[in-house]
């Protein structure tokens, strides 16, 4: 192997060189703002995580103490969990249940098809703070239009945002509004799929059904795969709207994980414990991340690949 | 192809180009500074939405000399109302000191900007500061002590608002000089006594009372929503009432915490009880209205009877709700007696002087001149309460000739004062406050949904809270 690559190994061309290194002085002030904004808070994140670090005074070394505490002493550490993955659980499934299935529909040969298209995709672009804001109002239990269209139908009112038991799906349904930057991509990908596909299994006889079942979703499987990693990662750091419409509450039944880390690192100032919530959530996010990865290849189908032959 | 590449050279050249453009536009912002606003207080009287969200940097406004020495000024951001009334106070300073200007950062987050300035090493000469903070940045040199400024004022401890002036110290010295005082009284809305058949002119003076008057107040329309509530307790009050019932939340002499105090158990058994009769979901969604300083709060709208707040009120008042009849009464006691007002919590802000820069005694005559020579003009130039005992009432008159005798606030301004005056009691001025109020209203949510018991709960959080202090200390 050694020799193979001794003997591989070439002079760069000198137009390669100063293209490399033209590129790379273009580059430089992102690389720069990486280094600086991005490596060096997660490595030190990494560092103060085995600390307790005020900011004002410097870093103790505590060693494990800081991921110790967050299992045995934090009384809404296990509170925080079971809120995200409750969320996680629930919103990610079904975020991803509407995007497709709306993709589906927008896929189909309709009248005024970019209109439909616009407006479901319109409240994605919509900032999050507004949209919490604006969702507060409809959901507002005593005024709020939702309430208002439940009594209209002789259904009792909810205490979405203030009621315990409402108040995670109050969020979800909230969520559930921004699901056009997905419905998008999954649109995108539909349209990647080939046209001779659907006209074979129709000489076969195939329905709409089996087409669906046997050739739109096994080809949408990398894109599904694709919103599947980055939805899981963005459920897990749920945060804004959360922040802006309950603070945690009632009764921290919204008490997100990412509420959490943000509570202990600015309003308590624990940066150490805070660093070291971020990192377990970071351990547990990747480990999650792995097991999709690892899994992909019994569910994802890419067309490029070759078969295995089973 | 390669007439398209860009050369070494020529790519220097365009860096070396947008350097000097960048360099130099930094440089003009630097050197030439923008025209300092000559707007005067209150001109800018409208709120801007938002203004509670970003931090924003004013100029010194004054007339400064060419030369004077600006003093940075780090600051909460209250909005731009307030913050141009408090930039006014360094503009008559620099007038009586043409050598120094003050230059004013406002900042919704300025604790989490001090602590990096603080890291940074980059302090402001003169900051805003609050009870929580006082001890850790004390404790870490990161303060000045302030004793002196207060002897060469010829004053002493008695002489401030005490808790504000006991929550400022640490091991004995000064380091947060009194500012602003939060002396908090009930408004109560005539109208809403009067149309639940309670006479308008005996307000509760008890907490007992209070209950009675708010059963008799409580209007909830068929589905037990209520439509009018007396009085709406929450988490913070329930400092308030133990305080008022002589419960202690911190012992200072064996640094131990005391959230399960057998009075406050007691306290937050009584408002839990309360809460029941309300039904907790339906207070809640009550509380989902919009808040006391916005456009359709129920006290505006006479659906609340009762707003446990500071002076300042009146201004959201007389914007929001100019036809209601309210008046002021003092916070229920016990008893109702003139003799435990002491028992009143204060809170309010206080102003620091970062170690380290190099204008400290100029900004040493700044806060002495704004808190302590002018404290009243301050404070009702500011809508803030003075701290300075002796001048309560160029305080209250200062307050009357700016709202006029005609204003509905004007004549229950001596309550405000004279509960100022009273008050002994601070949240405990401690490194973990801001844990210890959260756990609080952990305690007071979980409890008055019945979901814990009080002193299992209390309990709790005393072990909570003691844990975290205990490590704080330690480091």
């Amino acid at each position: 192997m050694a020799q193979i690559s001794l003997r591989n190994r070439r002079p760069i061309n000198p137009l390669v060189k100063r293209n490399l290194i033209n590129g790379l002085l273009f580059i430089s002030p992102w690389l720069i703002g990486l280094l600086i904004f991005t490596i060096y808070p997660v490595l030190a994140s990494f560092y103060y995580s085995f600390t307790q670090y005020d900011i004002v005074s410097p870093p103790r070394w505590i060693g494990l103490d800081n991921y110790i505490e967050a299992f045995t002493a934090d009384p809404l550490f296990y509170r925080a969990v079971g809120n995200t993955l409750w969320y996680a659980v629930i919103a990610l499934p079904l975020n991803m249940f509407v995007a497709v299935g709306v993709s589906l529909l927008l896929n189909m040969q309709v009248r005024g098809l970019p209109i439909y298209r616009t407006l479901f995709f319109l409240p994605s672009i919509v900032p999050e703070i507004a949209s919490a804001l604006l969702w507060g109002w409809m959901l507002n239990p005593q005024f709020g239009l939702v309430n208002q269209l439940l009594k209209g139908i002789g259904l009792p009112s909810l205490g979405w945002l203030s009621d315990p038991t409402w108040s995670k799906p109050a969020l979800i349904v909230i969520g559930l509004w921004g699901f056009g930057g997905s419905m998008v991509i999954y649109l995108a990908a539909l349209q990647d799929i080939s046209e001779q596909l659907y006209e074979a299994a129709e000489i076969d006889g195939a329905g709409s059904w089996a087409k669906t079942r046997y050739i739109t979703l096994p080809m949408l499987t990398p894109t599904i795969f694709f919103n599947l990693v980055l939805g899981l990662i963005g459920t897990f750091q749920y945060f804004t709207t959360a922040f802006v419409l309950t603070a945690g509450g009632p009764a921290g039944s919204t008490t997100f994980y990412a509420l959490l880390i943000y509570n202990n690192a600015f309003r308590y100032f624990k940066m150490g414990y805070a660093s070291a919530l971020a990192w377990l959530l970071f351990a547990f996010v990747l480990t999650l991340t792995l097991v999709i990865f690892k899994t992909s290849g019994r569910w994802v189908y890419y067309e490029g690949e070759k078969s295995d032959g089973n | 192809m390669t007439n398209n590449e860009l050369s070494r050279r020529r790519f220097l050249q365009m860096s070396a180009m947008a350097s000097s453009v960048a360099l130099l536009a930094a440089c003009g912002g630097t050197t030439t500074p923008p025209p300092a606003p000559t707007a005067a207080p209150g001109a800018d009287a409208a709120p801007t939405a938002g203004a509670d969200a970003a931090p924003t940097a004013v100029p010194a406004a004054a007339p400064a000399a060419d030369g004077a020495t600006k003093l940075s000024v780090l600051w909460e951001n209250w909005g731009d109302i307030y913050n141009n009334l408090m930039t006014e106070i360094g503009t008559d300073f620099t007038k009586t000191n043409p050598a120094l200007a003050l230059e004013w950062n406002f900042d919704p987050d300025w604790v989490a900007k001090l602590t990096t300035l603080i890291a940074a090493k980059t302090l402001p000469d003169v900051t805003i500061m609050r009870s929580a903070q006082v001890t850790t940045m004390a404790s870490k040199g990161a303060l000045m002590p302030l004793d002196d400024i207060v002897q060469s004022a010829g004053l002493k401890r008695e002489d401030f608002v005490t808790p504000l002036w006991d929550s400022g110290q640490y091991k004995g010295k000064l380091y947060a000089l009194p500012g602003g005082a939060d002396y908090w009284c009930m408004y109560y809305s005539k109208d809403v006594y009067r149309d639940a058949g309670l006479d308008p002119e005996k307000p509760a003076t008890t907490f007992d009372e209070l209950l009675t008057h708010s059963k008799a107040i409580l209007k909830k329309d068929a589905g037990g929503e209520i439509q009018r509530l007396g009085y709406n307790p929450s988490a913070g009050h329930l400092q308030n009432w133990s305080f008022i019932f002589g419960g202690q939340f911190y012992d200072a002499a064996s640094g131990k915490i005391t959230a399960n105090d057998p009075i406050i158990v007691s306290v937050l058994e009584k408002l839990a009880s309360y809460v029941k009769e309300l039904d907790i979901n339906k207070l809640a969604a009550f509380n989902t209205r919009p808040g006391a300083y916005e456009a359709g709060n129920p006290f505006s709208t006479k659906q609340a009877a009762y707003l446990f707040d500071g002076f300042w009120t009146y201004e959201a008042l007389d914007q929001h709700a100019p036809d209601i009849d309210y008046a002021v009464a003092y916070w229920p006691t016990v008893k109702g007696t003139e003799d435990e007002r002491k028992n009143y919590m204060i809170g309010g802000w206080q102003v620091s002087l970062p170690a380290g820069t190099a204008h400290n005694s100029d900004a040493a005559k700044f806060i002495r001149y704004a808190f302590i020579d002018k404290s009243a003009e301050m404070g009702y130039k500011t809508l803030n309460g003075t701290c300075v005992q002796s001048q309560f009432q160029a305080w209250e008159e200062g307050v009357k000739a700016k709202l006029g005798t005609s204003n509905r606030m004007s004549p229950h301004l001596n309550k405000f004062a004279v509960t100022g005056a009273a008050g002994k009691n601070y949240f405990p001025a401690i490194p973990v406050q801001n844990f210890y109020q959260d756990e609080l209203s952990r305690a007071y949510d979980l409890v008055v949904r019945g979901e814990r018991k009080p002193q299992e709960m209390l309990d709790e959080v005393t072990k909570n809270v003691q844990t975290e202090l205990d490590k704080t200390m330690k480091g």
